[in-house]
């Protein structure tokens, strides 16, 4: 097994589209607007005529790169390119203002791939088990899990729990149109046959997260961000920097992991959690924000460190971690790979090459940031109103590429404007899109465990597993309203 | 002028009274097993709940105050207008035709004036992705009336 894998990772096919992914996964995570999880929408298309391992190397690479190529911005210009480098700004620009840019920016690259490797290896470890325990599922469990999945999405993601409940409400329901799988009634479908096989997952995603994007950058137009770099030639990383902060890497790269197998948890909440971490155990925290390596390096280490954390829900449970293995497992199912624990069993090769490909996306990206910095600011410098007519032309390819058929196109615009105005009011996108995929799941499993227990909901609560789950789910839905309540309960005894 | 979320969370409760009194003319289920509409009539009033409480939300949050038309918002909506020229000209004049058109007046309405970006970027950008979609990877491109 160990040789075939190896024999398959090494194949210049995986390797050219490792290479082509990360590097344009880099450049999209650089440029502020445009974000790792459009790049993946807008790369899925390329990888339908290609082998499923080839297909899905593009995708995990553009993964890695976007995830560590928002530092670029945010070390240069204070601007991070992806949300995950909201806290790379904190420490990284201060030191750049010191003209230290090039050594900000080796830190950050060092510090990435690090974070990223110790991830693919706590995904090598932690997934078989988690799959292997999951092959005992059956319906009671897997409800309470896509329950469960929902639940905390909805809960975490984003600033206000009303607004998170929401979108997931919203994802719901979109997955009812369509014909019901259980009774073949056709719900919502207004009686054309486009919409009773139900909303055809890509083009949704496209334009949730890549058309909304644009109309985002077209409001946002003329505050274009230009990078003056003729001082800056490459990243530069000296000995002695990186023992200081190679004891950082690695405690941020494993609780960067750790967050990202929670579904909903993504890089800029690990970012956030490393640096704390690091600051509050630090000889001294007050050097932290001043432009100090262990203030790049706990931040970009744990949010590489969420690519092999988010991968392990998606592939042993097929419950995405976050909107990037969201957008992933809709180009699983196109390759006919389902996700789950079965996965492991049936393509035991595809998944260990996808694990070995995670582990090489990360040297690669080592060597492309070490090298090549200099290029990818060119790119960031491209200005917005040539970029974002093009990318919209992409969005148009990318919907209508999977069934070759106009009404996707149609159904990928309206999910943009839709999402700019979510954007625009507040309300998180990526629940809307897990319980896209959840609902269905959720559903299925309810009404198949009530046939399996003849209409008794006790089912739920007799099976040890599928009880656990659903009553975290009830704890992370409420608990954000104890929390608020006990809040006010305190601010009032101040009061008094 | 109206905040953006007061217009969602009113359209959200729209939306959930239709579903539920769409989802209630469903066929029912047997023997203590829902039938389809039972899923949509309890997301129906979990939706209609929560957007009552979103719109008290808004009421009280102070920063929550996105108004729902500016300058960005203007350019926005132009832009959809002219997207919607796009896919309509693309079912009569195909991918390839249409594709240019739409880059060089979306350029130009974002007020790009160099005549070499917008003679160049629309040309070279459809060529580029004629050639990597149509014929490298064979994915079909949407095609008109006539080519």
């Amino acid at each position: 097994m160990f040789v075939d894998v190896l024999l398959n990772v090494f194949s210049w096919e995986v390797l050219l589209a490792l290479v082509g992914g990360v590097t344009a996964g880099i450049a999209i995570g650089a440029m502020p607007g445009l974000t790792s999880t459009m790049g993946i929408a807008l790369l899925m298309p390329l990888t339908f005529r290609f082998e499923p391992a080839v297909g899905m190397m593009l995708l995990i690479g553009e993964f890695v790169g976007g995830i560590y190529g928002g530092s670029i911005t945010a070390i240069l210009i204070n601007t991070p390119g992806t949300s995950s480098a909201a806290a790379t700004t904190l420490d990284g620009y201060p030191m750049t203002k010191r003209g230290e840019a090039a050594r900000a920016l080796g830190i950050s690259t060092i510090a990435s791939s690090t974070g990223g490797m110790i991830s693919a290896l706590m995904l090598i470890f932690i997934a078989p088990t988690l799959a292997s325990m999951a092959l005992e599922f059956s319906a009671p469990e897997t409800f309470a899990l896509a329950f469960f999945g929902i639940s905390i999405i909805s809960s975490i993601s984003g600033k206000s729990l009303v607004k998170g409940l929401l979108a997931g409400l919203l994802g719901l329901m979109l997955s009812l149109i369509g014909m019901d799988n259980i009774s073949g009634f056709s719900r919502f479908s207004f009686n054309t046959i486009f919409l009773m096989n139900g909303l055809s997952f890509i083009p949704v995603l496209v334009g949730l997260f890549a058309m909304s994007q644009c109309l985002l950058s077209v409001e946002q137009l003329y505050n274009d961000n230009t990078i003056d770099a003729k001082n800056l030639k490459r990243a530069k990383i000296s000995l002695k920097d990186f023992l200081k902060i190679l004891p950082t890497t690695i405690r941020s790269g494993i609780t960067g992991t750790l967050i990202g197998i929670i579904p909903g948890a993504g890089g800029d909440i690990s970012a956030f959690v490393s640096y704390d971490i690091e600051k509050r155990f630090s000889k001294h925290p007050e050097k932290f924000g001043t432009g100090i390596p262990e203030g790049i390096a706990a931040p970009e280490a744990s949010n590489n460190g969420t690519t092999g954390g988010a991968l392990i829900p998606l592939l042993t449970l097929g419950i995405p971690g976050d909107s990037n293995t969201a957008v992933m497992l809709g180009a699983l199912m196109m390759h006919n790979l389902v996700p789950g624990p079965q996965l492991f069993v049936e393509h035991e090769l595809t998944v260990k090459t996808l694990f070995a490909g995670l582990f090489i996306a990360n040297l690669v990206m080592l060597v492309l940031g070490l090298s090549n910095v200099k290029n990818f600011v060119k790119i960031v410098n491209i200005p917005k109103k040539v970029l974002t007519p093009i990318v919209m032309v992409l969005c148009v390819i990318g919907s209508f590429a999977i069934n070759s058929n106009f009404n996707d196109v149609i159904v990928m615009f309206v999910f943009g404007v839709i999402g700019f105005f979510l954007c625009k009011g507040g309300f998180p996108l990526s629940p809307i899109v897990l319980a896209l995929i959840l609902g269905p799941m959720a559903e299925g499993n309810l009404r198949r465990s009530l046939v399996m227990s003849h209409g008794s909901y006790s089912i739920f609560f007799t099976r040890p597993i599928a009880a656990v789950f659903i009553f975290i789910s009830i704890i992370s839905l409420f608990w954000p309203i104890v929390k608020s309540l006990r809040q006010e309960h305190a601010k009032r005894k101040e009061g008094r | 002028m109206v905040k953006i979320s007061r217009i969602l969370s009113v359209s959200a409760i729209i939306l959930g009274l239709y579903v539920i009194v769409a989802a209630s003319q469903f066929p029912e289920g047997a023997d203590g097993v829902p039938g389809p509409g039972f899923f949509p009539v309890i997301l129906g009033i979990m939706i209609i709940l929560l957007s009552v409480l979103q719109l008290f939300n808004t009421r009280k949050d102070k920063d929550d105050d996105t108004k729902f038309m500016n300058e960005g918002t203007r350019r926005v909506l132009i832009s959809c207008a002219i997207i919607i020229g796009y896919l309509v000209g693309m079912e009569v004049l195909g991918f390839i035709v249409s594709t240019p058109i739409f880059l060089f007046s979306i350029m130009w309405y974002f007020s790009v004036r160099k005549v070499s970006t917008l003679i160049s970027i629309p040309l070279v950008s459809t060529g580029i992705l004629y050639f990597v979609f149509l014929k490298f990877l064979s994915v079909s491109l949407p095609t008109g009336l006539f080519f």
